[in-house]
């Protein structure tokens, strides 16, 4: 069992980073996830593991530092929320395009513009359909508990080296704020330059020796069906996590008849809210996508045969419902889909949930 | 066991702290434990609360619209969430900070003079842990150990020689509300106003007596149930 | 004698840098960047760093840099090579990372991260070519365009009431204590390409001896850019773009140490 600490969740996913064996964080201050890089620097992770942490002179100076850094084959990440994400789009990008593992996280706050410093969901079309330019996808993970934003942190850096693509951790506010007792994990030594090599060596810039072909790091292609070819194949690798990442949990499904999707913050909520309608005798149960991309579809056609409804509970007008619409859709079922949720930096109630659960699928 | 608390006054007042240490003593008593603050523009002065859940199973929401227990140390948190107790839950407050006290008589009320009595103690920023005292008298959800270690995990360092300052007031708040209550309860007698504590029937003013009349069934089991031993080891404070 | 008769180790004159990839450079004739490579690739294999090499290639004219130098590479956005350099150097601090860049990544778009890069005193080498225009997008006016140049954008001649004024970066950077050399060069004739190697040079062992960021300006022909045959691109640059930015060290010193100059 690991050290156990009561902790915020900006701060966890600081310690998380350093005992996963991360290589470098660079970032750049923004409300609310501050705490991650003054956890960092507090902890000056550089004197134990040797891991780099480096205050940027901006979001987009950090996530290219990234870039480079993720380009040596090591563990390199960044953390912003939503304003800062936004200038980071470009950087994604390329990431992406070049395919390179790296870990983003994203604690969002109200938007659009610069909005408040609440808690939100609304970048989940952002983080979920690429945010910046290109056919590209982020793996993207969604904690709901402090515990899961410090086991996230490995699992993201898994996933990343895994697939040759960056993860994003997409959280919120609340949960960045929010302190809980959480299970550390325990300390992993950073990669060797030996295991970087295994893992990494035929892509990784580290040096040419005479003994392999230069490494290129680059998603510049001139040729435009050499491109085509390069995004088959990015499609093909996204199917492929789709088909062997997809998580999700199911909280009292099995005889529901009407279903909440929610994820992290809302989901906690709507924990709540199932307890409340459970109490009231409505069979209402909850999925709760851990994955954002890949999204649990499969699950959702399944449940679509079986429940009435799907209400969609967010932290924005209304993003992830299309996701679910979708897959009831391609399930060929009539079940209803709604939406409801609050924005700018507002949490719904879990009365609230209740309240439009019955008031869209009980009519009262 | 699931207690779903706030606690909200002014920042600066300790109130994320208190939270905090009432957080790290759940952890120590083993239970999961969610600590969430409002946060933004409150961090830096006026008002601050901070919901604090304990449970001994998986925490639900951290947004909760009805506490079990609500600590008040200002009026600006009396008028906001005075409505927000559960029926039959409780409500600690210092009148130091509420001019306007509380008026519904479906929730036990506590008026803990944290403030008077830290000035007493000649130490008026331990009000707070006064207040936490008495919490944790009419919430017997914690021993001291487990308090005292709470107090080590969520101090800095730098702060640790402040412990043996903080578990006197936290004693003394249990003395302000626990004992003169229990003593009440048992001997029958009518509640002090001033001293403290609680109403269950405003419309008489206060003067009820437990013994005849035990409204709610939580206050009465738990003033009758006071364990002797738990007493002992919480009077070996320094 | 025939010509094969001539082609002997022994008669050997001059022999391309190996690393020197066999690629024909998309670089058009008289380009000052197909020089500054060959010093590069000399330099690299003369200080027998390939191994330790990671070069970052711009946004600009040079960004296929990669395809001609046998180094590991990375293709930077923008702008962001200095950025992406700290990323790489902070995380192998041992090796010699450069980035190299044009006018309008550096001294325009990247402008942030050069700075900061500087000032961090990054232990890495910048190649700043400057030609006073974008060349890869077609001529059009580059912060480093002189008064009254004609470019793209500027058809009747860069006007600095509408434009502001060209900037000399080289000169600020050589402000920053984070920098420990700073040198403005020229590759157009076969003196300033061997004196500009020299600095280059010293500028790599600089790195390499971990003194901070050094920083080479080369100013640079764009004859595709400026409408010129090559000959007159390096007479006009003599006459114009030197005479505006005038070549010579702006700071040796070492890293922490402020020199105002200029």
């Amino acid at each position: 069992m690991g050290e156990i600490r009561l902790m915020k969740g900006n701060e966890v996913l600081g310690e998380a980073a350093i005992r996963c064996g991360c290589d470098g964080y660079f970032g750049y201050p923004i409300t609310p996830q501050s705490e991650v890089m003054e956890t960092l620097m507090q902890r000056a992770p550089w004197n134990e593991t040797g891991m780099v942490v480096l205050q940027a002179e901006s979001e987009v100076a950090s996530i290219n530092m990234v870039y480079g850094a993720a380009g040596t084959g090591k563990k390199a990440m960044t953390s912003s929320s939503s304003p800062g994400i936004s200038l980071m789009a470009e950087g994604i990008s390329y990431i992406a395009g070049a395919e390179l593992p790296c870990l983003i996280i994203n604690v969002q706050r109200g938007g659009p513009g610069l909005g408040t410093i609440q808690p939100s969901q609304a970048d989940y079309f952002q983080a979920v359909k690429g945010g910046g330019h290109g056919d590209y996808k982020l793996i993207v993970l969604a904690p709901a508990s402090v515990q899961e934003m410090n086991d996230f942190v490995d699992l993201a850096f898994n996933l990343a080296f895994k697939y040759r693509n960056p993860a994003m951790i997409l959280t919120d506010g609340a949960l960045g704020q929010m302190m809980e007792k959480v299970e550390l994990a325990d300390q992993k030594p950073r990669w060797t330059d030996e295991e970087i090599k295994k893992i990494s060596g035929d892509w990784a810039t580290t040096g040419k020796p005479t003994s392999r072909k230069k490494n290129v790091i680059t998603s510049l292609e001139m040729d435009s069906n050499v491109m085509e070819a390069k995004n088959r194949r990015f499609q093909e690798k996204y199917k492929l996590i789709e088909k062997q990442e997809t998580r999700y949990e199911l909280i009292q499904c099995d005889d529901a008849e009407y279903i909440l999707v929610a994820f992290g913050t809302s989901a906690r909520v709507c924990q709540k809210s199932v307890e409340i309608a459970r109490a009231k005798g409505l069979k209402v149960g909850l999925l709760r996508p851990i994955t954002l991309f890949p999204f649990p579809n499969a699950v959702i056609k399944e449940l679509a045969h079986k429940a009435k409804g799907f209400l969609s509970v967010e932290m924005s007008a209304g993003q992830m419902i299309e996701d679910i619409k979708l897959a009831v859709y391609e399930a060929g079922s009539n079940a209803r889909v709604n939406y409801f949720g609050r924005m700018g930096g507002i949490i719904p109630t879990p009365g609230e949930v209740v309240d439009a659960l019955e008031n869209k699928f009980y009519g009262s | 066991m699931t207690e779903e608390m706030i606690i909200a006054g002014f920042g600066g007042q300790g109130v994320l702290s208190m939270g905090k240490i009432l957080a790290y003593s759940g952890i120590m008593e083993d239970k999961e434990v969610t600590w969430f603050p409002s946060y933004g523009p409150e961090m830096r002065g006026g008002t601050a609360n901070v919901t604090v859940i304990l449970s001994d199973s998986r925490i639900s929401s951290p947004i909760v619209q009805e506490f079990d227990t609500a600590i008040i140390l200002n009026q600006q948190s009396m008028d906001k969430f005075e409505s927000a107790v559960k029926p039959g839950g409780i409500l600690l407050y210092d009148p130091n900070g509420v001019l306007t006290p509380p008026t519904r008589n479906d929730i036990n009320i506590f008026k803990v003079e944290g403030t008077k009595t830290a000035i007493e103690m000649g130490n008026p920023k331990v009000f707070n842990m006064i207040v936490f005292g008495s919490y944790l008298k009419v919430r017997p959800i914690l021993s001291l150990d487990n308090v005292e270690k709470g107090l080590e995990k969520s101090l800095p360092k730098r702060y640790h020689k402040l412990i043996p300052l903080n578990l006197e007031a936290i004693k003394k708040g249990r003395k302000l509300s626990g004992f003169a209550l229990t003593k009440a309860i048992m001997n029958g007698e009518d509640l002090d106003q001033d001293q403290l504590i609680s109403t269950v029937d405003r419309e008489k003013n206060l003067n009820i007596s437990y013994k005849s009349k035990p409204k709610l069934q939580e206050i009465d089991k738990f003033y009758i149930t006071e364990d002797p031993i738990e007493e002992e080891k919480w009077s070996k404070i320094p | 004698m025939e010509l094969k008769d001539l082609i002997k180790p022994e008669n050997l004159v001059y022999g391309k840098s190996r690393l020197l990839e066999e690629e024909i450079m998309h670089y058009c004739p008289g380009c000052s960047h197909g020089v500054v490579h060959k010093i590069l690739a000399e330099l690299i294999e003369e200080m027998g760093l390939q191994e330790k090499t990671i070069g970052i290639a711009p946004v600009g004219c040079a960004v296929f840099a990669y395809n001609y130098i046998d180094i590991d590479w990375q293709e930077a956005a923008h702008g962001r090579a200095p950025a992406v350099a700290t990323g790489i150097s902070r995380l192998m601090p041992d090796k010699f990372v450069f980035s190299y860049q044009g006018d309008g990544d550096l001294a325009s778009i990247g402008t942030a991260e050069i700075m900061h890069a500087c000032n961090r005193g990054e232990n890495i080498l910048v190649i700043f070519i400057n030609n006073g225009i974008y060349g890869m997008t077609g001529g059009q006016m580059a912060p480093t365009t002189l008064e009254g140049m004609v470019t793209a954008t500027t058809p009747t001649g860069r006007d600095v009431a509408r434009n502001g004024y060209p900037l000399k970066i080289t000169n600020l950077i050589a402000q920053l204590p984070g920098t420990s050399y700073v040198t403005r060069q020229a590759v157009h004739t076969a003196a300033s390409a061997r004196k500009c190697k020299r600095s280059i040079k010293k500028a790599i062992q600089n790195v390499l001896d971990k003194k901070g960021t050094s920083f080479v300006e080369v100013v640079s022909t764009c004859s595709s850019g400026w409408k010129m045959t090559p000959v007159a691109s390096n007479k006009w640059m003599e006459e114009n773009m030197i005479a505006y930015y005038p070549l010579g060290d702006l700071k040796d010193s070492v890293k922490g140490e402020n020199v105002l100059e200029n």
